[in-house]
């Protein structure tokens, strides 16, 4: 039972951890323009 | 408290921002590196390519932070790579400190052109300090810099400083202190009437369309605009101002002009001023002989010789990843398999020991043991560019690359790419044209890397015949160099339609210095060896850690309990004919057991033949010695078994252990494949399975290169587990190459062929199964656009050149 | 004043730049690594291949494509 609980624990530990690593990734992408980083593109 | 007592006079803290601005090779980053030491972090500036560093020095009660931009030859931009240094300096940049000051560091041993610059910045008025670097190198070529006069002339302080050695620091810091606190006034040049009053009316118009812009432009900035009349700005104003401004742009730069070309009258007044200045602040004697870099480029870039100590170079450098790394990656490996089985001893079967042994373990472990590799190649790219002989190695390859459209500067990261595409892609920085960059990146992952190794080896081994060509050439060691060609043979075209089409850029200038030979500095590298290393194993801990786990969630869920007691009553079966001490038998036991004699006999018999395998290269030989050593064993044995009534009996209760032991592997084998087939992984393996078929593929071999995206050498593990064996299989070891070569289909057929394993091995040449690859990819381009293409294009590539494979050799019959 | 390219140069030849061409990006560079109208420039060599070439000029060491150095004028 222990056992289990550390396994779903840890599987979704990793799960989180990927998708915020994605997630991170992706949002850096997303801000990023090709102009410069100039104040107008913001 | 302590504040109060050391300096009552500064109440509160000092807080600066300074650049550092300068040519490439000018000493800018040793001297960034003394002036902050550790304290210092990479700045990414969005968009573009170029990074600088930030780093924080301190100077009595004050803090200086300190913005490495990126050493650049002139102001220029063209653009948006170029552009950055400016609007940095100008402090436009969010997430990035606006500097109060400026250190122009400059080359005393090539000034004139290192003043270039130095004038664009010291026009910009902020409060300047010039940083005199490579004095020594300057002596040695018979040029004296009088600092004092140039301080003068310029009306700029000036510190020479000598940041290897550690000397100037201090006084560059007490001066920057004061000259920030006392700031002198912009450089003022004098340019032709007609030129000042383009710049004048330009930044009056430009000031109009300030509002638009979101900033005030600066005199310096109209000026550059005006030179430049094309790049990022010029972009932004034609946007802004539409039609009406373009025309009246080009108006004023036809006035400002005069029949001649802006550039040139930039260029010359500025050196024309420099020129003047020199006069008075060097004194150039005339030396007899030839410098040190002279003596050292005659051979090192000359026709014949030049050529072959690059050839010998490369040659060093692809031998040294794969040879010095051996030992290490050998230890590496049996590093974690040892902790693989101390945890695995330690923990009872079930899930949490199958996440640990099989996932965790082999995962992080199968990525840390390409370290070596890693550092093995940063060793040498630092210290060769340290050096100064990477610049010498674009000169000598410009002309073979620039017939595929790409640039002398291309050749060293794709080099770099044989061992690993993410510091490859890297390092394609050093390629200023932005067109030429993304195709290198794009192509840098065609090459062979380390990773693929492992797959070749493994298929190499198990299906193509160990037999000579020609008599001499060993047919695995060709077939394994055709497999590093179809790599290159593949980027070719690519390259060509890349730049003849989307990243078609005019020929750009391939324009390149070729600095002084310098000895490397064992700092430098020391540190680039420990940042390199240090995010690369960070990323092993981190994210591919994350994905081992979820892989092997996939591959071990769902666990029916039904399944294993299935598998539990046929062990029982299995168990039922042989009496309790044939069962119980531990050799790793502590109970004294009569059959353990035996066991030690048999262990070492197994011994020997392992290390007959790996001696004796020949068949016959090989065969020879395992019967001799089975001689041997079974003449122990029978001494063994005569000395009592019972050791008879232990001797045939050891061979019933012995095929009870075998039985038992087979059916934990079985429990496992079935587990598999159950899984997600499994489950998911049947669906893909008719889009592999064509590829001579089942769906194990097309799960195990699915689950080998995070990385391609995953896929020798995977096969490992796939295979009923457990993850741990290594690609060297016997067992799973039999078990490859012996493996069926569901109708019995042997499932690899020759056909099948050429497939597989084209296939993982050409694709793109490497998520570090891709994601530094788009670090790199900042944007997704380019990991995504070029994960569409090489899979694509991949399966249809795979297809073709299987289908061509399967039809010849292999 | 007779003139050439820089592409037609002999190894060990020094000229003085007399005119610097070619397109605006090029001749920017051009312009911006030294190689001006007046300034002194010699041919050390060329790549093992032909191309590109090294120069020295404003003392320190250049190296430039063969179609590039055609679009610098130099004394004959």
């Amino acid at each position: 039972m222990l056992e289990t609980v550390v396994i779903i624990a840890i599987v979704t530990a990793a799960a989180a951890f990927a998708g915020w690593r994605a997630w991170q990734t992706l949002r850096v992408a997303k801000g990023a323009k090709a102009c410069g980083g100039c104040e107008k593109c913001e | 408290m302590t504040d109060t007592t050391t300096s009552g006079r500064h109440a509160r803290q000092d807080k600066h921002t300074v650049a550092l601005m300068g040519n490439p090779n000018t000493g800018k980053s040793s001297l960034f590196s003394a002036l902050t030491g550790t304290r210092q972090k990479v700045a990414n500036f969005p968009g573009v390519t170029v990074e600088a560093k930030i780093g924080t020095a301190r100077f009595e009660n004050s803090e200086i932070t300190v913005i490495d931009l990126p050493g650049t030859y002139s102001l220029s931009a063209r653009s948006p790579d170029e552009r950055v240094a400016t609007e940095a300096l100008l402090g436009r940049i969010e997430g990035t400190p606006k500097p109060d000051g400026v250190v122009v560091v400059l080359d005393a041993s090539s000034l004139d052109r290192n003043l270039y610059l130095g004038t664009q910045v010291l026009e910009f008025g902020l409060p300047a300090v010039i940083a005199l670097t490579m004095m020594d190198v300057a002596e040695t070529r018979g040029i004296t810099v009088d600092a004092k006069k140039l301080s003068e002339t310029l009306g700029v302080p000036v510190v020479v400083v000598n940041a290897p050695k550690g000397r100037g620091l201090d006084e560059l810091k007490a001066t920057l202190h004061r000259t920030l606190h006392h700031p002198g006034k912009a450089l003022e040049l004098s340019y032709p009437e007609d030129f000042s009053r383009g710049v004048d009316t330009l930044h009056v118009n430009l000031c109009d369309l300030g509002v638009e812009l979101g900033f005030k432009p600066t005199r310096p900035e109209a000026l550059r605009l005006l030179v430049d009349g094309a790049g990022p700005f010029f972009e932004e104003c034609e946007e802004v101002g539409g039609e009406a401004w373009t025309k009246q742009f080009f108006e004023i730069r036809e006035l400002a002009g005069a029949g001649r070309s802006l550039s040139m009258v930039e260029a010359q007044t500025r050196y024309g001023a420099i020129g003047g200045w020199m006069r008075d602040v060097k004194q150039t004697e005339t030396r007899e002989g030839r410098t040190k870099t002279d003596v050292v480029d005659g051979i090192l870039t000359h026709k014949l010789w030049g050529s072959l100590v690059f050839i010998l170079a490369m040659g060093v450098i692809f031998q040294s990843i794969y040879s010095w790394s051996g030992p290490l990656m050998d230890a590496i490996d049996g590093g974690f398999s040892a902790l693989g089985s101390w945890v695995g001893g330690m923990l009872s079967d079930g899930a949490l020991k199958s996440l640990i042994v099989d996932g965790i373990i082999p995962g992080v472990g199968g990525v840390l043991i390409f370290l070596p590799q890693i550092l093995i190649l940063f060793l040498f790219i630092a210290v060769l560019e340290d050096l100064g002989y990477m610049a010498r190695a674009a000169f000598l390859m410009d002309r073979l690359m620039s017939r595929f459209g790409l640039n002398g500067r291309s050749f060293i990261p794709m080099l770099s790419g044989f061992a690993c595409a993410v510091p490859a892609i890297m390092g394609t920085r050093v390629i200023e044209d932005r067109n030429t960059r993304l195709t290198t990146i794009f192509l840098t992952p065609f090459m062979s890397c380390s990773a693929r190794l492992p797959v070749y080896v493994l298929f190499i081994a198990a299906f193509v015949p160990e037999m000579k060509v020609l008599g001499f050439i060993e047919l695995q060691g060709l077939v394994l160099f055709a497999m590093y060609w179809v790599g290159v043979l593949a980027a070719i075209p690519t390259a060509l339609v890349l730049k003849k089409g989307i990243l078609k850029s005019k020929a750009t200038p391939f324009l390149l210095e070729l600095p002084s030979y310098k000895a490397p500095r064992i700092k430098a590298v020391g540190r680039t060896l420990i940042d390199r290393g240090g995010s690369f194993i960070k990323r092993a801990g981190t994210i591919i850690l994350a994905v081992s786990i979820l892989v092997w969630a996939a591959g071990y869920f769902p666990h029916s309990q039904a399944v294993d007691d299935q598998y539990d009553a046929e062990v029982a079966t299995a168990e039922a004919p042989y009496d309790e001490a044939t069962v119980e038998f531990d050799p790793e036991s502590a109970d004294p057991s009569a059959l353990l004699p035996f066991y030690e006999v048999d262990s070492a018999h197994e011994a020997r033949v392992a290390a007959f395998e790996e001696e004796l290269q020949d068949e016959a030989e090989l065969e020879t010695a395992i019967a001799e050593s089975k001689k041997q064993r079974n003449a122990e044995m029978a001494k063994l078994a005569a000395e009592s009534r019972d050791a008879t009996q232990a001797l045939n209760d050891y061979a019933a252990w012995k095929d009870l032991n075998d039985a038992r592997a087979e059916i934990e084998n079985q429990r496992a494949g079935h587990h598999l087939e159950n899984s997600l992984l499994g489950r998911a393996g049947h669906l893909i399975e008719p889009a592999v078929k064509p590829l001579g593929w089942d769906w194990r071999i097309g799960m195990a290169a699915i689950a080998s995206f995070p990385a391609r050498e995953v896929i020798v593990a995977t096969l490992g587990t796939i295979f009923n064996l457990g993850g741990d299989q290594d690609e060297e070891s016997d067992s799973l190459r039999e078990v490859v070569k012996d493996a069926k289909r569901a109708d019995g057929t042997p499932l690899f062929t020759l056909a099948t394993g050429l497939s597989i091995m084209v296939f993982f040449a050409l694709c793109a199964q490497c998520a570090a690859t891709l994601a530094v990819m788009r670090r790199e381009t900042n944007s997704w656009k380019w990991p995504v293409a070029s994960f569409l294009y090489m899979t694509t590539l991949a399966y249809l050149a795979a297809l073709v494979t299987y289908q061509v050799a399967h039809a010849l019959g292999a | 004043m007779p003139s050439q390219t820089l592409d037609k140069l002999p190894i060990g030849a020094t000229a003085t730049v007399l005119d610097v061409a070619g397109e605006p990006a090029l001749q920017q560079r051009l312009l911006e690594m030294g190689v001006l109208p007046g300034v002194e420039i010699k041919v050390v060599r060329f790549a093992p291949m032909g191309d590109p070439i090294e120069v020295k000029v404003m003392g320190y060491s250049l190296s430039l494509r063969k179609s590039e150095a055609a679009h610098v004028q130099v004394s004959a």
